[in-house]
């Protein structure tokens, strides 16, 4: 019956109620590096292996104990026989009832290969990301150097009016009747400290856009990333007497995503604009920025468009390639639209020329937060554990408070779904399996209590809690019996104070 | 980086590859591909370490010799002749081995040796009888199982 296992490629040994080892097949052979002669001796298999940080003589025991098929955690096998020469396996035990007794079989899955490559694979992408990382910064540093003119102007005009106010003070200084030229004084001194502000301004936003991000995600606002990336392209908006028209045609456009590389994505597009624009002397050069949210996948969309040239036909279909650039040698590196294509595909997105009759639009698609954080926990928790911890859903339109929680959350293992608007919400309590829902009561288009309300009416039994000032306290204890809200989180609150109504909330689900 | 090294001789029409290092998922045949040598010469004695993406790189590049190519597996190390007898393919059909190294252990003075032996030197599958040269011994103890280790001598005419 044992000799059945000769036949096989995975390596076998079979031991006794001793645990002596009573035969091994030759896989087992090639597996320990062992020839026959030593393995003839071989009583126990601590004399070939030592496995590193797990108990396998007590592994061995429960085997005898249990008396069925159990599988080990991958581990390190030390081949002690052997100089330097480890493996890495997943062991898997199962009893034998023969005529002789009772015996336990270990076959040995080496998976040394496919954890080199892993490692391998790891490092390879580790050093790819880095690579990356270097490449977007230089692109900053390109835009940077070709707004340099510009921003100098800018400096340039309040340092102007700055020294022109210290020679006035001067003047004013060397009159004896000080009390005289007192409002003078301090007219000069506010449009001084109104300069220097100014500049401080140009030097905080060149900082806020150099600085290297680490590349994590967070919940946070496409509206204020839009003000962020024009505010920061002032100077060359105003030297290029281009007219920008911002419209937000969706409330909570939140998003989940590096809001410095979002913001990297929107400068590069507006400042192409602004570049095509004064290149052609187009008249009346307008860009308008617009951010509505797609009806049909809820997508939230942003479109850049201005009233330019266009990008000409040969270069369309290249557009997002490395290195096409339809600006003048030294002026563009051409790896701006490149960069900002990998930067929204990161975020699960897309970016596209769309077909305008005049000018240029672009359009970049980000997805709903709902979808994308349950995915981004499904995979943590995929990553961390066997067993998933609970789904919680929140919901609050302060991508703030979303991204404390979320981390509050995350850490004790949770897997969280958040939300800014609580019509998706809802959508998402429908379809998915939700083990609790934590809701904000004020939001602008349905708040909290008529949130749960229609979950009930909708046949949701999890908990609910409710989360606000404690103003609002009123409205916990009326739904509380009414529908069954376990509880309420009162604004502003500690992680402790989350993690312990949440556990209890679970606890005792209505 | 590819950890194998390709010494390449071509000598009276006959190529002889010598390889040396490790054949892995980075192993790299190219250097070996286009040649159209009647005869090609494998050299494995400098072969330390095989995993099994190398072995599937090894067989991608074997497959793709020309038909009549004659090819010869020379100085083969252990870790080589156990994947010939477990892999189809990693041995050409065709192909010759004409020697290969064989475990020996020394009862007398408790030592292990690989003999490098002559496809010829083995019969019905029966490791031939060596002296120690350590202790000089006369008979030596093959340490492998036979039936196991020649098996890849039925494909040996």
């Amino acid at each position: 019956m044992l000799t059945h296992y000769d036949h096989l490629f995975e390596p076998i040994v079979v031991l006794d109620l001793q645990k002596k080892v009573v035969h091994c097949n030759p896989a087992f052979n090639l597996f320990s590096k062992q020839p026959p002669r030593v393995l003839r001796n071989i009583e126990f298999l601590f004399q070939l292996f030592e496995a590193k940080g797990f108990d396998l003589e007590g592994w061995i025991d429960q085997g005898f104990l249990k008396l069925e098929l159990r599988v080990s955690p991958e581990l390190e096998l030390i081949h002690v026989r052997e100089k330097d020469l480890t493996s890495h396996v997943v062991l898997r035990q199962f009893p034998l009832e023969l005529p002789e007794g009772t015996f336990l079989a270990v076959s040995i899955h080496d998976i040394s290969i496919e954890k080199n490559l892993y490692d391998k694979y790891r490092q390879q992408l580790q050093e790819l990301h880095a690579t990356h990382a270097q490449i977007v910064q230089a692109d900053k540093l390109a835009t940077l150097g070709e707004m340099t003119a510009t921003i100098s102007h800018e400096i340039s005009n309040p340092l102007t009016i700055a020294v022109g106010n210290t020679e006035i003070i001067e003047v004013y200084l060397a009159n004896p009747d000080l009390a005289s030229v007192r409002s003078e004084l301090i007219r000069a001194n506010t449009d001084i400290r109104e300069s220097i502000d100014r500049i401080h301004t140009i030097i905080r936003n060149m900082k806020h856009f150099l600085w290297q991000s680490e590349d994590t995600k967070e919940f946070c606002s496409l509206e204020d990333a839009i003000k962020h990336s024009v505010d920061w392209l002032k100077a060359p908006i105003e030297a290029g007497n281009v007219k920008i028209e911002t419209s937000v045609l969706t409330q909570d456009a939140v998003v989940l995503a590096n809001p410095l590389k979002i913001e990297q994505v929107i400068i590069n597009l507006v400042k192409n604009a602004v570049d095509a624009l004064a290149e052609k002397n187009t008249a009346d050069p307008t860009i308008v920025i617009e951010l509505r949210r797609n009806e049909g996948d809820h997508a939230l969309e942003l479109r850049v468009t201005d009233n330019g040239p266009g990008v000409p036909k040969h270069v369309k279909d290249n557009l997002f390639r490395p290195f096409i650039t339809t600006k003048k040698v030294g002026q563009g590196t051409g790896l701006g639209l490149s960069i900002s294509q990998k930067i929204i595909e990161s975020h699960k997105g897309s970016i596209e020329l769309q077909d305008v009759e005049k000018g240029t639009c672009f359009l970049i698609r980000l997805p709903p937060i709902e979808g994308y954080s349950f995915s981004r926990g499904d995979k943590v928790s995929r990553g961390l554990a066997t067993k998933r911890g609970p789904r919680i859903l929140i919901v609050d339109n302060e991508p703030q408070i979303l991204n404390v929680l979320t981390r509050f959350l995350e850490d004790e293992g949770h897997h969280v779904i958040a939300s800014a608007r609580p019509e998706e919400a809802l959508r998402f309590i429908s379809k998915m399996d939700v083990d609790l829902v934590l809701t904000d009561l004020s939001m602008p288009e349905m708040n909290g209590r008529q949130l749960a309300h229609v979950a009930r009416e909708n046949g949701h039994k999890g908990p609910i809690l409710y989360m606000s000032a404690s103003k609002n306290a009123e409205a916990y204890n009326r739904d509380r019996d009414t529908m069954q809200i376990s509880g309420m989180i009162i604004k502003p609150f500690s992680k402790d104070e989350v993690i312990r109504t949440i556990k209890d909330a679970l606890g005792r689900k209505p | 980086m590819s950890k194998l090294k390709i010494d390449k001789e071509l000598l009276d029409g006959v190529l002889t590859a010598q390889l040396a290092g490790t054949i892995d998922e980075d192993a790299d045949f190219t250097p070996l591909q286009g040649l159209s040598q009647p005869s090609v010469i494998f050299d494995f004695h400098g072969v330390t370490m095989l995993n099994s993406c190398g072995i599937r790189e090894w067989v991608s590049f074997i497959a793709k010799l020309p038909p009549a190519t004659r090819v010869t597996y020379r100085r083969c190390p252990q870790i080589i002749i156990e994947q010939i007898n477990m892999v189809h393919g990693f041995f050409r059909e065709g192909a010759v081995i004409e020697s290969f190294a064989a475990p020996y252990y020394c009862e007398h003075c408790d030592k292990e040796s690989k003999v490098m032996l002559k496809t010829a030197q083995v019969q019905t599958r029966k490791a031939p009888t060596q002296t120690c040269p350590h202790c000089g011994e006369a008979n030596m103890e093959f340490d492998a199982l036979e039936e196991q280790y020649f098996h890849f001598l039925k494909n040996q005419g």
